[in-house]
Formats: structure tokens, C-alpha cells, sequence
């Protein structure tokens, strides 16, 4: 499975994508919209992991633009969002896909990175 | 309590909700950093127990990173707990280079998200007046949200202090306009302070008076 990861806090991605990889996941990452629609120009990724919240083009509509891209790519979104309700609101935003709230427990991750993949399969 | 002190309240309460769920989401990132750390040092300490060699460099920078982030954390709390105590304070007397220093703390996360670089320039000497901490730094705050809305192209916002024959001015720049914002207004007028924008310096001043307790209406 190859990873896209994106999120401004450069420390949290390059350590996810180590952890990642560590796992067997071919991780990469980077830390503005830009750099990550330079990124998906040249390579295919099955999954991008996207922060919400993404300094100039937010994580949702990144999103909307690699679509664009990628028709086929997956998408989970980690958020800072605290209260149950920021939550909802985030999901409603993200539309179906999945979306965590930081700090994210790996094995959590993991198991929302094989949903949104079996999903695929299935032809969701 | 008449409409007007309805709406300063409602004013406040809106800008201390806004820069608490800002302040909240930088704090998230930092235990999501921690998070990841102590992750990675448990998968390394996982593989050395299966035998796989550690290196004693790469533990110590992963103490480094997670010991960085913890005081990221503490001087986000801080500055939280300075400004949620501001709120029970009445009028006094007040160091504007402390208050503006801590509102561009607080904004550092609206800055970041515009991708505006916020400079602030401390005055060589302490300059003080005597009003309502917790409104001026709402006053500032929406200033700043305002501004940044309308950055354009220039992202490098410059924050500094002038005295004032009446007071001292709050100068943000470079500024074309006055703010428009209806709670900025408000508020300017519950500090009985006004607002002048000077388009050949391109910059907008915020003078309060010297002590609000003693300036007219």
C-alpha cells in the first residue's frame, strides 16, 4: 500500500511515515497542498492521510483538487478537533470518508486505513 | 444590563470561545507529535527486544523531540491561563508590550493558517495605560482576523507601539483601511479608543486613552 501523509506539523508526519513504514507502508510525506498535488502529479498512492486543517488550501479541499488527480485515491482526515460536535461537523465536511482525532493511536489508524482499503475491493 | 453591554459581553464571550478553539487545536498538534515519539521509541524498544540493534542517538532525539513539544505545550497553557485570567480582571493599569505580545501569541495559529508571518516590535521603553485588559486584547484580535482576511499578497503583518499626546496607539501595517468589523467597533468605543488609518504610511492606529476611567465619552 503506498501513503500520502499531509499536515503542516513536519514532526508529526515524518514520524507517522516512519512508523508507518516500519509496518511495511510505503509512506510519504509532506507539509503544504502544494507540495502534495506536485507529489501526486508524478505518483500514485492508494491512500492520502490529510490533516483538516492545512495553512492556505485546507485539507477538504485538497482533497477535491487530487480527486481531480486521482480519481481512485482513498482519504482518511485527522483533525484537532475536540468536542463531539467539531467531530460531526468534520465528518459531515469530509463527506464519506474516514476521519480521526489527534492524537491517533497507530492500531486505530491502521484499522481505518484497512476499512477505507476493503472498500475499495469491494467497490464502494 | 442595556443592549450595548449585552452586545460588549457577547463580543467577548465570542472572541474567547474563537481563540480558545485555536489555542486548543495547537495543543493537539503537540500531543500528537508527543503521541507519535513515544510511539516510535515503543516500536524501537519492540524490535530491540526481538533483537534488533538500537541506537542510543536515535532515542535521545526522540527524548528531544517529545521534551520540545512538552514546552511547546506549557507555553501554550501559559499564555491560555494569562488571557482566561485577563477576563476576571477589572480596570487597572496595563504594560502594552505584555498585551500585545501575548495577543500575537494567541494569534499565531489564525497567523499560520493565512500563511501570514505576525511580527510584533516591543517599544525600548515599557508604555502603560489603564483600561479593560480582556476587551483590548478582543480589540486586538479582531483587528488582527480582520486584517488577515484582507492580506492579499502581502502576508508579513507588523504590529507595533507609538505614544500619543492623549495615550498610545496600537499600529498595525501595513494597512490601507479601517476595520469594518461591528464587534471592533463596539469595542473601540467601550475602550474609548479610536481608530485612524493613515494611507500614506499604509498603517492603521488604535490609540486608547492614557486611562479610561478619567477620559471623556
Amino acid at each position: 500500500m503506498r501513503v500520502l501523509l499531509v499536515d503542516d506539523e513536519e514532526q508529526l508526519v515524518s514520524t507517522l511515515a516512519e512508523r508507518l513504514a516500519l509496518r511495511g507502508i510505503d509512506a510519504r510525506w509532506v507539509t503544504s497542498s502544494k507540495a502534495a498535488l506536485e507529489l501526486v502529479e508524478t505518483e500514485t498512492f492508494d491512500l492520502a492521510i490529510l490533516d483538516v486543517k492545512i495553512p492556505k488550501i485546507s485539507g477538504i479541499e485538497l482533497k477535491k483538487r487530487l480527486q481531480v488527480l486521482r480519481p481512485a485515491m482513498k482519504y482518511i482526515f485527522l483533525t484537532g478537533h475536540g468536542s463531539e460536535d467539531d467531530f460531526k461537523i468534520g465528518a459531515a465536511e469530509a463527506g464519506e470518508d474516514f476521519y480521526l482525532v489527534k492524537p491517533v493511536k497507530i492500531e486505530s489508524l491502521l484499522e481505518k486505513m484497512n476499512e477505507v482499503m476493503q472498500r475499495q475491493g469491494d467497490g464502494k | 444590563m442595556s443592549a450595548y453591554q449585552e452586545s460588549i459581553g457577547e463580543c467577548g464571550l465570542h472572541c474567547f470561545g474563537s481563540i480558545s478553539a485555536s489555542v486548543s487545536h495547537e495543543l493537539k498538534n503537540a500531543l500528537a507529535i508527543i503521541n507519535e515519539n513515544a510511539g516510535l521509541l515503543e516500536d524501537l524498544s519492540f524490535m530491540a527486544e526481538k533483537g534488533l540493534p538500537l541506537e542510543p542517538a536515535r532515542l535521545k532525539s526522540l527524548a528531544a523531540n517529545i521534551a520540545k513539544q512538552i514546552q511547546r505545550a506549557d507555553g501554550i497553557i501559559r499564555n491560555m491561563n494569562r488571557f482566561a485570567h485577563s477576563a476576571d480582571e477589572a480596570v487597572k493599569c496595563i504594560d502594552l508590550g505584555d498585551t500585545l505580545a501575548l495577543t500575537v501569541a494567541l494569534s499565531s495559529r489564525l497567523a499560520a493558517m493565512k500563511s501570514i508571518t505576525l511580527d510584533f516590535k516591543p517599544p525600548p521603553q515599557p508604555m502603560c495605560v489603564t483600561t479593560r485588559l480582556f476587551y483590548l486584547e478582543n480589540l486586538i484580535w479582531l483587528c488582527l482576523k480582520e486584517i488577515f482576511e484582507r492580506a492579499g499578497v502581502e502576508k508579513e503583518i507588523c504590529l507595533s507601539l507609538r505614544p500619543q499626546p492623549q495615550g498610545a496607539a496600537v499600529i498595525f501595517s501595513p494597512v490601507d483601511a479601517p476595520v469594518t468589523d461591528a464587534g471592533a467597533i463596539d469595542l473601540l468605543g467601550y475602550l474609548k479608543a479610536y481608530q485612524t488609518a493613515d494611507s500614506q504610511r499604509r498603517e492603521l492606529l488604535i490609540t486608547l486613552p492614557v486611562d479610561l476611567t478619567v477620559c471623556p465619552s
